[in-house]
């Protein structure tokens, strides 16, 4: 097997054509890579693999000219990219197909099977992921199902090039898959019907043409309008729209529910699941999920994360690096051999590169995140990560949120800035808007999430809860108000579950180093950079200038400390690199065990007022070119004042009431 | 063989070298994340660096990852 260049493709032997179908996500592009040698996107994000990939090969002695398509559900597409693998087949005569399936999803892909079946395409399936499937105890037998259909039917695993010589050598064999669903005399008189008028020899049969009419797909009237009369477009649009009238809403649905009779026995027959994997993890998977009896677990979680990263780092660790390291040796070491006044002051001063740029990143921040990405990225290799998803999926639909709006909500508990990126996927530009302004407003990223634990560790439980509440009701208000100008559209949020297990050591050590390196290559710099731009604005006294311009927002409303306007003006550039500043401030305190009552509030207003900052600078760049300047600029024109009216509400109700 | 990372997240394999979180992203270059093609979920790379050689190691000892 090897791959041949376009250009140097055999000109004696006319390449077949082999075109990759499969639901989305099941590895296709990862196959494409592994048959052709040419590694395309793995699989289609963002925004899908609308562009078709194509490579020339020869395969088990035949040439082929492979075609790699969009992940679709059915022949009736439900979105453009989907679109364009039905077209695909469509133009495409005498093609093979090669069916590629999650082999945890047998359903899902005979569904499609069943309509290649229709369409009286040769097909070959390939059961990707078949290691996947056999980790979560499901067993297929692939040599009955290549029995019953009737085609080659192969177990591979595309990432590690497993099975896809065998796939190679099967290709030549490809046959019509035998799935044939009846659909009863009402449906089968209007398919004949449709068919008469539809036009034979192209890549797909007339009755399967005539199939996805009926089940309601206009844009293929558009597809077909080449090979067909203008008089019959308009009969067959007639004819499709009176069978329409007569299942309104629900003649998709019929059509579905024909498939899945065929398809379900031969699942239920072939498919075989491990009583001991399914029953082990079933009680403690659905423990997890359960939006109530979740919330026990997901409150020990987090007291452990607590103490973790609030006793453990930000204690214990910066208390060590902070003092005896950073401050009683390395700062005066350095201070020592710089020879020039003013190059001490800007390296070793109060905004010093050094002394406040790296302390703060690498004295402070550093141990607290690690702390904080160890218990992430147990989180994440136990697989407990997911099932928090699926269980905050449960409170954000009984806000009334729109489910598609929650995976960017989760996504930004790792990076802000990525799922904002990811709010594309959404439909309306009012919900991509609205889902920005949530993600700025109250999800706070990995980093963030860390140094809050670490602040909350030094203050009582009781404070603690403040700030938890002050942040789930604004939460809950935004979500509110979200959930009533964005009216659910009744699509789900879709996450499949990997397995819960015993974290491993060498994962959780090795994401943890990734995480860390990335945050010192991303954070630090900025950490630098901030120094610097505060050392500028103190030499020129503009420093001294803000603070008192910032005196009544600061000191008047917040009731915090004059040089807290000094951390929120690092909040511009990172939310945690404002919680350090912050940090550092009551940390002598805190260590001296004479934190007041008033402090404790000052902690939790600022810390509120922070959070509700706009994530970083790299994410209000995003911003911009997301949703563009105007909007841009307003969601940010809407998060500053809005941080800094809950701040002071929160303000008034903590003297009162804590 | 292409070197392949598990998502977090949702468990998908896929290969770190080609997903890219957003290449229209303004701070796309030099961007040391990576997002799974199946669910979306964002990670530093851990194929290269530090981690990089740890898994390296850990591939080596037989402690596949």
């Amino acid at each position: 097997m090897h791959a041949t260049s376009e250009a140097g493709a055999s000109a004696t032997q006319a390449a077949r054509p082999l075109v990759l179908v499969g639901t989305p996500n099941v590895g296709k592009s990862a196959l494409f890579g592994a048959l052709t040698g040419r590694y395309a996107t793995v699989s289609n994000y963002p925004g899908t693999t609308v562009e078709v990939n194509r490579a020339r090969v020869q395969l088990a002695g035949i040439a082929w000219e492979v075609v790699d398509t969009p992940g679709t559900d059915g022949l009736r597409p439900a979105a453009d990219d989907a679109r364009v693998t039905r077209d695909v087949l469509l133009h495409t005569k005498d093609a093979t197909v090669l069916l590629v399936c999650d082999a945890k999803n047998l359903r899902r892909g005979l569904m499609l099977l069943a309509q290649l079946g229709e369409a009286r395409v040769a097909t070959v399936l390939a059961l990707n992921m078949s290691d996947e499937a056999a980790e979560r105890g499901i067993r297929l037998d692939a040599a009955a199902l290549e029995r019953v259909l009737g085609i080659p039917v192969i177990e591979t695993v595309a990432t590690q090039k497993r099975g896809v010589e065998e796939l190679a050598q099967a290709l030549s064999r490809a046959a019509v898959p035998r799935l044939r669903p009846a659909y009863g005399a009402v449906l089968e008189t209007a398919v004949d019907e449709l068919a008469e008028l539809l036009p034979a020899g192209l890549g797909l049969s007339q009755r399967a043409l005539a199939l996805q009419l009926l089940a309601g797909d206009e844009s293929l009237l558009e597809s077909l309008q080449q090979f067909v009369p203008e008089s019959s477009l308009e009969r067959l649009s007639f004819l499709a729209r009176r069978f329409g009238q007569r299942y309104p809403n629900a003649r998709g649905v019929v059509i579905a529910r024909r498939r899945l009779q065929v398809v379900e026995p031969l699942v239920s027959e072939l498919q075989r699941r491990e009583r001991r994997v399914a029953r082990s993890r079933s009680v403690f998977d659905a423990w997890t999920t359960h939006p109530l009896f979740g919330l026990p677990l997901l409150a020990l979680v987090l007291f452990a994360a607590y103490e973790f990263v609030g006793v453990l780092g930000a204690q214990t660790a910066v208390n060590f690096l902070e003092g005896p390291v950073f401050r009683d040796r390395l700062v005066p070491m350095l201070s020592s051999v710089l020879p020039w006044e003013g190059l001490r002051e800007a390296i070793t001063g109060r905004y010093g590169l050094f002394s406040m740029g790296l302390s703060y990143g690498l004295a402070i921040v550093l141990p607290i995140v690690t702390t904080f990405f160890i218990t992430f990225s147990i989180l994440e290799d136990s697989g407990y990560l997911p099932r928090l998803a699926v269980m905050l999926n449960h409170a954000f639909k009984a806000m009334g949120l729109n489910g598609k709006a929650v995976l960017p909500m989760i996504l930004g508990l790792g990076c802000d800035t990525m799922a904002t990126v990811t709010t594309r996927v959404l439909e309306t530009r009012r919900e991509r808007i609205l889902v920005t302004l949530l993600l700025a407003l109250a999800v706070p990223c990995s980093a963030q999430l860390a140094v809050i634990l670490a602040m909350l560790g030094a203050v009582h439980f009781a404070a603690a809860i403040w700030f938890v509440g002050t942040l789930t009701a604004v939460l809950l208000l935004v979500g509110f108000l979200a959930a009533r100008l964005i009216p659910g559209e009744g699509s789900d949020f879709v996450l499949e579950l990997p397995p819960l297990r015993v974290p491993s050591a060498g994962n959780v050590l090795i994401k943890t180093v990734s995480r860390v390196e990335w945050y010192l290559k991303e954070a630090l710099p900025l950490f630098v950079l901030g120094t610097g731009v505060l050392q500028i604005l103190d030499k020129t006294h503009a420093l001294a200038a803000i603070e008192v311009a910032a005196r009544p927002l600061v000191v008047g409303l917040l009731q915090l400390p004059q040089e807290a306007a000094g951390a929120f003006l690092l909040g511009f550039l990172r939310r945690d690199y404002a919680a350090a500043g912050l940090f550092a401030h009551y940390q002598p305190y805190v260590q001296a065990g004479t934190l007041t009552r008033t402090m404790e509030i000052e902690i939790v207003v600022a810390l509120v007022t922070v959070t509700l900052f706009l994530p970083c600078i790299a994410n209000f760049i995003v911003l911009l070119k997301e949703r563009g300047v105007r909007v841009g600029l307003a969601i940010a024109g809407f998060v500053f004042p809005f941080s800094f009216g809950v701040g002071a509400l929160l303000n008034l109700a903590m003297r009162r009431f804590y | 063989m292409p070197a392949t990372s598990r998502c977090a997240l949702c468990g998908a394999r896929f290969d770190p070298s080609s997903a890219s979180c957003n290449p229209s992203c303004p701070l796309s270059r030099g961007c040391g994340l990576v997002c799974c093609p199946h669910c979306g979920h964002g990670a530093p790379r851990d194929d290269r660096g530090l981690a990089g050689l740890l898994k390296k190691a850990l591939v080596r000892l037989g402690k596949s990852p």
